[in-house]
């Protein structure tokens, strides 16, 4: 092949700006951090990326659920526990003044088993966040539960509150007012016992408040699984996380050691190059001729 | 009869044709580094015995044995390379700038707020209460949708910017075909630089559209897939018409002017120009507006059947008139008061989250055929990318074949510093030889003047 001058430096030219290239898409790379940046450097692993993100976004709402469900859980959990706690204490009174020897002290313990009432009520109608934990689906203007001294009625629905932990998966997280509405009756029918002085109906409402007791602690265990459930999901999605982290960054991120290695060789290549480039434009035939 | 006369006229022949061969030899040096210029050669042909006696040696300096040293079948095959070759390099350039326009980044995409979108509803779900929530959720929707108006918008002005370089190099084509026209009358043959010129320009007309080239003696035919662009002196005309419909998106197609001949730009800028205009961005902006329809009924079904706080039902969440990406937008009178955004399926449950909840799980039922509409955007980023890396793949193998012809082209054609300057050595030395000629038949006559 005839080889002419401009040839010559079109071929460096060319070498030159190959070389140059790669050299920058591998700095871009080093860089970034990022091999694949937009769909066209690789669409199979843009996609992928994009979808594991998507996975990651979704999974972290889920997570942000079920914390938001746990506190909502803790807090029902708790409010229960005061009603329970009460109604030991409503049943210790009657207790104590069960005996007939110690008929004359009844009255007296009325206002303290009807100040437990009240602070059963208080706790059913306790609030997180400003929504009523116990009314159902009726979270807001209407109270739970509504006592006029005599009776307590409940306003509430019996709608199930839930929060979204997979794709196709709701979780419960509340108990309803109708759930242990019966505590309330069980100590009023003991302080209208009280009230009365009447000793059969005492034994009638200390009955009572055994079974409701069991109930209650049977609605307080439930929500103690329906926590669990949701801390248990918890710890899978977290799992499942630190999978797509790394899914991710296999899909998008350079390989940071082969990178520069590459790197180094481009390097190494470009500088072979315009050596020798220097080199070949520095000879004449004009230095050889007189 | 050689005589003592006719020896002097040889060697002043001689200097002649040497002079004139370092003349062109200084020429070609002289275009050493410019682009298109074939050397030339001066062709000596051996001098015939009788011509010596009655002819003049000048005609060995004709210009009929001047020539370009260049190879007509290289030429053809860089015209016809260099069309593909610029077709996908343009093709790239433009594909790349809807990918930009596109934002199909994972960070700040259409994709990762449409996921957005949903997870707000899936926070109103949870708190259906809570005007927050609900500011959450307008805001979100109508970044969404302003996103989706903002790439429709820019899809539009791309197309009306792509028009403008349709136009342009229609432009230049008609303007190179007038020239090609032009050289075809005042060169044909005698000047070799002219024809150099003719081929630059040919060189260029291959970079816009695809071309095919013959020679009619000393004129060229230029025609574009069985049209003729330039036949003789005569060049014709190429124009656009531009069609834009009703969701503004343009239609172009090329004719020769003055006829309904349409022509079938295959390669080159000009077919870049045209298939993306009127293929790559109609069908993704096709896609967008399936999408944003599709968005828009899926939400506003589900959205018409739930009840707000004010207990009102039947209200859609984006307006109804949505057309598609151009249009799509939160119902006016959602967007003023949040309060009205439906999320119970019950009357007067102000907790009851249920219809927010239908709506976060439309992010994963399949709304557009069998995808979802994450599926589906990710699936059209997808298309375009496959699309980029394609033509890039075309490009480089194109490159390579365009760069192999470039360099036989300079490798017959080209100028070598090395053959000129060896050549003018020879030359000066075959000038100082023909010299020593005219004074050797000096002193030859000299020496017969002296016999007198």
């Amino acid at each position: 092949m005839r080889v002419t001058n401009s040839l010559i430096k079109d071929q460096i030219i060319n070498f030159l700006t190959a070389n140059q290239e790669r050299l920058a898409d591998v700095q871009r790379q080093i860089s970034t951090n990022k091999e694949v940046a937009v769909s066209s450097d690789d669409p199979v692993r843009f996609d992928r990326a994009s979808r594991f993100k998507s996975l990651l976004g979704k999974n972290e709402q889920y997570t942000s659920n079920i914390d938001d469900g746990i506190a909502w859980i803790v807090m029902g959990a708790e409010s229960l526990d005061v009603v329970y706690e009460a109604l030991q204490q409503a049943k210790v009174l009657a207790l104590q003044t069960r005996g007939d020897a110690v008929s004359s002290t009844r009255a007296q313990v009325v206002p303290y088993v009807d100040a437990l009432i009240e602070e059963m009520v208080l706790m059913g109608n306790s609030k997180f966040m400003g929504k009523y934990i116990f009314g159902g689906t009726i979270t807001k203007d209407t109270e739970p539960f509504a006592y006029d001294g005599v009776s307590v009625t409940y306003n509430g629905n019996d709608g199930s509150l839930t929060r979204k932990v997979g794709d196709d998966t709701y979780l419960e997280i509340n108990t309803t007012g109708s759930e242990f509405l019966n505590a309330f009756g069980a100590v009023i029918a003991l302080r209208d016992a009280l009230d009365a002085d009447d000793g059969a109906a005492m034994d009638a409402a200390i009955a009572q408040i055994d079974t409701v007791s069991t109930q209650l602690l049977n609605t307080i265990a439930r929500a103690g699984s329906m926590q669990r459930k949701l801390e248990l999901t918890r710890d899978n999605l977290e799992i499942a996380n630190v999978n797509l982290q790394s899914y991710i960054s296999q899909a998008e991120d350079v390989d940071l050691m082969e990178a520069i290695l590459q790197f180094n060789a481009q390097e190494l290549g470009y500088r072979a190059a315009l050596e020798s480039s220097a080199r070949i434009m520095n000879i004449s035939i004009l230095d050889h001729l007189r | 009869m050689a005589g003592l006369n006719n020896l002097a006229e040889i060697g002043k022949q001689g200097m002649l044709l040497s002079q004139f061969g370092i003349q062109i030899a200084g020429k070609n040096i002289s275009n050493i580094n410019t682009r298109g210029y074939s050397r030339q050669r001066l062709d000596v042909s051996p001098i015939l015995p009788e011509l010596l006696s009655g002819f003049s040696l000048g005609s060995a300096i004709n210009g009929d044995t001047l020539r370009r040293i260049r190879e007509g079948f290289i030429d053809h095959q860089y015209w016809s390379q260099s069309s593909l070759e610029s077709r996908y390099s343009t093709e790239e350039s433009l594909l790349r700038q809807i990918e930009g326009v596109l934002p199909s980044s994972n960070e700040t995409g259409l994709g990762p707020l449409l996921d957005e979108f949903w997870s707000a509803w899936n926070g109103l779900a949870n708190d259906p209460e809570s005007s927050v929530a609900r500011t959450i959720v307008r805001d979100r929707a109508q970044t969404l949708a302003q996103s989706f108006n903002r790439v429709h918008r820019e899809f539009i002005s791309f197309q009306s910017t792509a028009s403008d370089e349709i136009n342009a190099r229609i432009g230049e084509i008609n303007n190179l075909a007038t020239q090609i026209a032009e050289l075809n009358r005042v060169n044909p043959g005698d000047n070799l630089d002219l024809e150099d010129q003719r081929d630059r320009l040919i060189d260029r007309l291959s970079e816009l559209i695809n071309i095919d080239v013959q020679r009619d003696g000393d004129s060229v035919l230029v025609s574009t897939s069985g049209l003729m662009l330039v036949s003789g002196r005569t060049s014709y005309e190429i124009s656009a018409s531009e069609s834009i419909n009703d969701e503004g998106i343009g239609q172009i197609t090329t004719v020769i002017s003055g006829t309904s001949r349409e022509v079938n730009v295959a390669s080159g800028e000009l077919s870049a120009l045209l298939t993306v205009y009127n293929d790559d961005v109609p069908d993704l902006l096709e896609r967008l507006d399936t999408l944003a329809v599709t968005l828009t009924e899926q939400v506003n079904a589900l959205h018409r059947s739930g009840f707000n706080l004010n207990g009102i039902t039947g209200l859609d969440f984006f307006a109804s008139a949505t057309e598609g990406a151009s249009s799509i937008a939160v119902d006016s009178t959602i967007a003023a008061n949040v309060d009205l955004i439906a999320t119970s399926d019950a009357l007067g449950e102000s907790g009851n989250g249920n219809i927010a909840k239908a709506l976060a799980d439309l992010a994963d039922k399949d709304v557009i055929g069998n995808q979802t509409a994450g599926e589906y955007y990710r699936a059209l980023v997808g298309t375009l990318g496959n699309r980029v890396q394609e033509t890039v793949f075309l490009k480089n193998n194109q490159k390579k074949i365009v760069e192999h012809l470039e360099m036989q082209r300079q490798s017959v054609s080209g100028v070598s510093m090395e053959e000129e300057m060896t050549h003018m050595v020879q030359l000066e030395q075959a000038f100082t030889a023909a010299s020593r000629l005219v004074s050797t038949a000096d002193e030859l006559m000299r020496t017969v003047l002296q016999l007198i």
